[in-house]
């Protein structure tokens, strides 16, 4: 295969992490469980699932319009009790980010499903010090 | 930390015109790199869609103004591991999205719309308008 055109700025090998992560210039959070290749099947403005090129199983999601959510809810409205206090918010929990998109939008039946078929890979944090928008 | 790179690309406030430069923050590529290295390999069928534009929209999100979408077809992509490579399937678009500074952020293949093969589905109603066409490319 062909030397990937930025390869030489790249340090490290390639590794894979199964982790959210939030992308301030896209605002939103990603999750990827598995390393393959993923077809969007977008739910709604807020929620994208991600489906595997390979086999078409559900193998992360995406949730955007993430500074949205926060100014209507606040950080310490996301929070994960354990980790956040009175002064400060550690982390937030992505399934309660993941439920405060779906209040955004009108309920029904192909939306409730969709949101809980990813409620429990959604059992993540992610730092609240990552949420920070460009 | 390295310079972020630059791909040619249509101008989508004046697609006719000189082309223009689009960014890939070298952050975002470095955090692919570390966390999926097969969407870093995809990086590649992301330079394709921008060297091979087929469609631009623009008002990308509903609740941040601006950004674009630019579309194409890359003929093959990498689906598992860095080394398998396959054909781009058939009735899907790789969708590439910008801020409006021409900062790429995010790419992903979907499917195509019934009334116009390179344009991802529901486009009517996702984005702020189809602002230009390949004169190259499938109708």
């Amino acid at each position: 295969m062909e030397k990937h055109f930025l390869q030489d700025l790249m340090e490290g090998e390639p590794e894979f992490t199964p982790e959210p992560w939030y992308n301030p210039v896209g605002d939103c959070i990603i999750y990827k469980m598995a390393d393959e290749a993923v077809v969007a099947d977008r739910v709604d403005e807020l929620l994208t699932i991600y489906r595997s090129a390979v086999d078409q199983r559900p193998i992360g999601f995406k949730i955007k319009d993430v500074q949205a959510i926060i100014r209507r809810f606040g950080l310490q409205g996301l929070a994960v009790s354990s980790e956040a206090d009175v002064q400060s918010v550690k982390s937030i929990s992505v399934a309660v980010v993941l439920l405060a998109a779906y209040e955004e939008g009108r309920p029904s039946v192909s939306r409730r499903k969709a949101y809980a078929s990813v409620m429990c890979p959604a059992e993540k944090t992610i730092s609240a010090e990552d949420l920070q928008p460009v | 930390m390295a310079k972020d790179p630059t791909l040619w690309t249509v101008n989508p406030e004046d697609p006719e015109g000189s082309k223009v430069e689009a960014t890939i923050p070298f952050w975002w590529a470095s955090k692919l790199y570390k966390t999926s290295p097969v969407d870093f390999e995809n990086l590649r069928a992301v330079k394709f869609v921008l060297e091979n534009v087929d469609r631009i929209f623009r008002d990308i999100r509903e609740f941040n103004k601006g950004g674009w979408c630019f579309t194409g077809r890359p003929e093959r992509w990498c689906i598992r591991n860095e080394s398998i490579e396959v054909p781009f399937p058939p009735e899907h678009v790789l969708a590439v999205y910008m801020n409006p500074r021409l900062w790429v952020f995010d790419f992903q293949a979907e499917r195509a719309s019934p009334d116009d093969p390179c344009s991802p589905v529901d486009w009517q109603n996702r984005y702020g308008a189809l602002i230009w066409k390949s004169t190259s490319s499938k109708t």
